[in-house]
């Protein structure tokens, strides 16, 4: 009884809290003619991840935003379908922390301000609003998700860590409909 | 197997194999393939799964011929088994090899010397920066008092000052907010400074200072040259200035950014790649141990699958060819000579097909030549048989014990009965056959007895056989035997005995005998016949009146009484001489219908209605003469002699029997073929009675002298009737009738064409 309970404690500080995504807050807004959105992400990893990230090892996360059109008719349009790619990694060299989203890099002295950068998306510009017709609903949703392509080969293979290495978010949705702006008209 | 077949094999083989080479690339990590390596994974499994399906398949197979005995399925099986053994034994001991020695050594990858030597050169990159940012620390440090009073317009030059000494790329005064105050670069293209980052401010807040490493990435936006440059902020006049001062919105800050040489942060960098790395293969070393693991595994199964499957198929396919012989051979041991199909390859197999089919078509070439024999023996067998069997010869043959293993019809014939119920028990037990059984046993025992030459015993005898169908109830036989032993297989197992019923060569001998004994006595009787008759006559003559009347009549009485007994012992020497004499053949055309009607008449028969009359004793006689017959050759004379003794001996039978009756006589044309001779025709002469026939010896006798039933006669009739015909090449044939009664039939060759005839008359001419 002891033994097992010892080894479940173990064992649950190893994986600590499983890893868990989720989208919190997502809005959408038009910017000089472009659709952006601000998303907020709830992130949080589990020992493995960290202790990956702490010996260097990147980690890349996507952000996958699709819009549809409903159609009541025949399946939904999507308009768009996108993602953001940010990577975190830790240089152990200088001992600080990165958040790089294609060619733009935050630097951090810390492990959450580095998280806080990733999961903080703002005015992400998705598509031209011309794409939209004016007054109508679409429906768009956002997830996160640990992109493990990115990851060394063998720790893909690793069929019995996988699940330790499996991180997505539920698709959170969203609607949204572009106004007619009667002042933007010339 | 097909050639569709074929090339299906071929093409899976092929697929699988690169297959398993697309999943062997795959798990290079720098492989284009390494995002379907997973699903290489499942079809590689499902490869090996199908495989497993057809070895299975193959197996099941197998074993259930085997469970039936099915014909060559133990050889089969047999190949099979060393086939798979040869595949799979290696391929499990080096799949057991490499899985061992890949897992060591993985695990001496990670060992933990490597680890805190990559440990000590991170954090030997670490302090070689630390050193540096110390150093730029303690320079800019000393440095700070001359800050203190200046003013901002010398600041630049304090600036430029600050970054000779201490060797700084930039130098900048800066306010709380990070607004810049004084800038000095060594970079001439960049004009405006770069305000710290936020996490900078941030901890300038908080610490009141910063000295820090920072990795510039070359992509930035920073278009700075190398990796890692070492900020420096510090607070300006803090020793000058009241503490008051401080906290006053004038708070400078001066920030010193340096770049760490250039092959400090390669070699950093390479150190810290290298952990990274490290790091990550250890984090992945279960992965990578399965993913070993994975393939090899996989590579086994594929391999030992592939190779008792193919195990499996050769066997079929090697065992093929014998099988087919072996079957072959089967198919021969039940007399199925059909050649088999030769296999195309020219190898030791092929040759064994065309050999055993060489043999095949000997064996039934030679089957038939046996048979072909075999019937040729039987049809002489039957030939053979059928000669036994029509030889007018009887023929019996006995074991050693005289018991009776072959007969022939003419012995069943001449003896009169039936042997086929005596076969294998001795001759004794055939009724009447006694004598003759008695006659070869002796004839054989005294052949031995007498040690001699001859191979063969000669013995005529007579014997008495009952028969039904004679008056007597029996019938005497003369029958000339000849005996052999039988010889086979080189020793002596049986007798042979071959018989013949001679009782007609024998009569035909006394007809001879006769014939010249009559001849003699004729000639010695007739002699002294007339002196005889004479001297009686002359002593009546002359004694008659001498004598008196008593003695007289004795006398003449006397006298008559020799001259009629030697008037009638003429008669008979004539007849003999009649008999014997052989007068010279006139042959000439003879109308036998005419000679017929001339006899007839004087038997009463009336020539004008052709029909004869019931004399006293009711004897009547009828003819029945055939139209247009040809005249016949031969002699008027005697012709008309034979007519006449065969009509009297008929009606004399009749009125010995007494009761009257019908003689018939007819006469027809017959066309007759006679041995090898083209069909000729023939006068046919039947005169027949309603008389009582003649008795069995009688036929066998009837053309014998002094044979008669009649009480008056010299038994003469037939024998000369006989020789007439057999002069005239004629033939004679006495029967009983069906009914009763005699029949006698003659056979007489009509006058031939006119060149025949003169050529007839020339032959006569010559043999008169």
């Amino acid at each position: 009884m002891a033994v097992s309970l010892t080894l479940a404690t173990a064992s649950g500080a190893l994986a600590q809290s499983s890893a868990s995504a989720s989208i919190e807050r997502i809005e959408p807004v038009v910017l000089g003619g472009q659709l952006a959105v601000d998303v907020d992400i709830s992130l949080s990893l589990n020992n493995l991840m960290r202790q990956a990230l702490s010996r260097g090892v990147p980690l890349q996360f996507s952000i996958e935003l699709q819009i549809e059109q409903p159609r009541w008719w025949w399946l939904n349009k999507t308009i768009v379908d996108t993602s953001l790619e940010r990577r975190l990694s830790y240089n152990t060299l200088t001992q600080s922390w990165r958040v790089s989203t294609g060619d733009l890099a935050v630097t951090t002295t810390s492990y959450d301000d580095a998280l806080r950068a990733l999961t903080q998306v703002a005015t992400w510009p998705v598509v031209l609003t011309d794409r939209f017709v004016p007054n109508q609903q679409y429906r768009g949703r956002v997830r996160i998700r640990l992109n493990t392509d990115q990851l060394a080969r063998p720790l893909q293979m690793d069929s019995s860590n996988r699940n330790n290495w499996t991180l997505a978010s539920p698709w959170k949705s969203f609607e949204f409909s572009i106004r007619r702006d009667p002042e933007a008209q010339p | 197997m097909s050639r569709r077949t074929k090339l299906l094999l071929i093409l899976g083989a092929l697929a699988g194999l690169g297959l398993f080479v697309l999943l062997a690339w795959s798990t290079g990590s720098a492989s284009r393939l390494a995002q379907f390596h997973q699903l290489l994974v499942y079809l590689n499994f499902a490869l090996a799964l199908g495989l497993f399906g057809w070895v299975f398949g193959l197996s099941v197979k197998l074993i259930r011929q085997l469970r039936r005995g099915k014909f060559g399925a133990r050889l089969t099986a047999r190949f099979a088994v060393a086939f798979a053994l040869i595949g799979v034994l290696p391929g499990a001991l080096i799949y057991t090899v490499s899985v061992q020695f890949m897992s060591r050594s993985i695990e001496s990858w990670f060992n933990v010397r490597v680890d805190t030597a990559l440990d000590a050169g991170l954090a030997l990159g670490r302090s070689a920066l630390d050193a540096q940012l110390n150093e730029l620390d303690t320079r800019t440090r000393a440095m700070l008092p001359l800050f203190s009073d200046a003013s901002d317009a010398e600041l630049p030059a304090l600036l430029t000052q600050v970054r000779q000494v201490t060797g700084a790329r930039e130098a900048m005064v800066m306010t709380s907010s990070g607004r810049p105050i004084s800038f000095v670069t060594e970079q001439f293209t960049q004009l405006l400074p770069q305000a710290p980052p936020s996490n900078v401010l941030g901890q300038l807040r908080i610490a009141g200072s910063y000295a820090n490493a920072e990795p510039v990435s070359n992509t930035a936006l920073q278009s700075d040259p190398s990796g890692i440059i070492l900020r420096i902020v510090l607070p300006l006049g803090s020793s000058a200035r009241t503490p008051s001062a401080l906290l006053s919105s004038e708070l400078r800050w001066l920030q010193l950014i340096k770049s760490v040489p250039e092959d400090l942060v390669l070699n950093a960098e390479e150190v810290r790649e290298g952990y990274r790395d490290y790091q990550e293969l250890a984090l992945s070393r279960q992965g990578l141990r399965q993913l070993f693991a994975v393939t090899l595994t996989l590579a086994l199964l594929l391999a030992v699958f592939a190779a008792m499957a193919v195990a499996l198929f050769l066997s079929k396919r090697l065992v093929q060819p014998l099988l087919v012989l072996a079957s072959g051979t089967q198919a021969v041991s039940v007399g199925d000579y059909r050649p088999l199909a030769e296999p195309p390859q020219n190898d030791e197999v092929g040759q064994l097909t065309r050999s055993f089919n060489a043999m095949t078509r000997q064996l039934e070439e030679a089957r038939r030549l046996v048979g072909m024999n075999r019937q040729q023996l039987e049809q002489s067998k039957l030939y053979t048989e059928g000669i036994l069997t029509n030889l007018s010869a009887g023929v019996l043959v006995f074991d050693e014990r005289f018991r009776i293993t072959l007969f022939n019809q003419g012995a069943q014939s001449i003896l009169g009965v039936d042997l086929r119920a005596v076969k294998g028990r001795p001759l004794e037990t055939v009724p009447g056959a006694l004598p003759l059984a008695t006659t070869i046993k002796r004839a054989f025992s005294q052949l031995v007895a007498t040690d001699s030459e001859r191979l063969h015993w000669q013995e005529q005898f007579e014997i008495t056989l009952p028969r039904a169908d004679t008056q007597e109830g029996e019938q005497k036989l003369t029958l000339l035997a000849r005996g052999t032993r039988l010889f086979l297989d080189g020793r002596g197992n049986g007798y042979v005995v071959v018989f013949d019923d001679i009782t007609a060569v024998i009569s035909a001998n006394r007809t001879v005998a006769w014939g010249e004994v009559a001849r003699r006595m004729a000639h010695e009787i007739k002699n002294p016949l007339t002196p005889i008759q004479l001297s009686a006559e002359r002593l009546a003559m002359k004694l008659s009146d001498r004598l008196e009347s008593a003695d007289a009549e004795l006398l003449k009485r006397s006298t008559n009484t020799i001259i009629n007994q030697v008037a009638s012992l003429k008669h008979i020497v004539d007849e003999f001489r009649e008999y014997a004499r052989r007068p010279p053949i006139v042959f000439e055309p003879v109308d036998l219908n005419n000679l017929i009607e001339e006899v007839l008449i004087l038997y009463g028969w009336d020539p004008i209605s052709k029909t004869g009359t019931v004399d006293a004793s009711g004897i009547e006689f009828e003819s029945q003469l055939a139209d247009q017959l040809p005249s016949v050759r031969g002699d008027h004379a005697q012709l008309r002699q034979v007519i006449h003794n065969l009509l009297s001996n008929a009606r004399d039978a009749l009125q010995e029997h007494g009761k009257g009756g019908k003689v018939r006589i007819s006469t027809d044309l017959i066309h007759a073929a006679l041995g090898d001779q083209p069909e000729t025709p023939a006068v046919r002469l039947i005169v027949s009675d309603d008389g009582p026939g003649f008795s069995a010896q009688l036929l066998q006798q009837a053309f014998e002298p002094y044979i008669t039933t009649k009480s008056h006669g010299t038994g003469l009739g037939l024998a000369i009737v006989k020789k007439i015909i057999d002069e005239h090449s004629g033939y004679i044939d006495i029967s009983n009738r069906r009914g009763a009664g005699a029949r006698i039939t003659i056979l007489l060759m009509p006058m031939a064409s006119k060149v025949d005839a003169g050529a007839l008359e020339d032959d006569n001419h010559d043999s008169n």
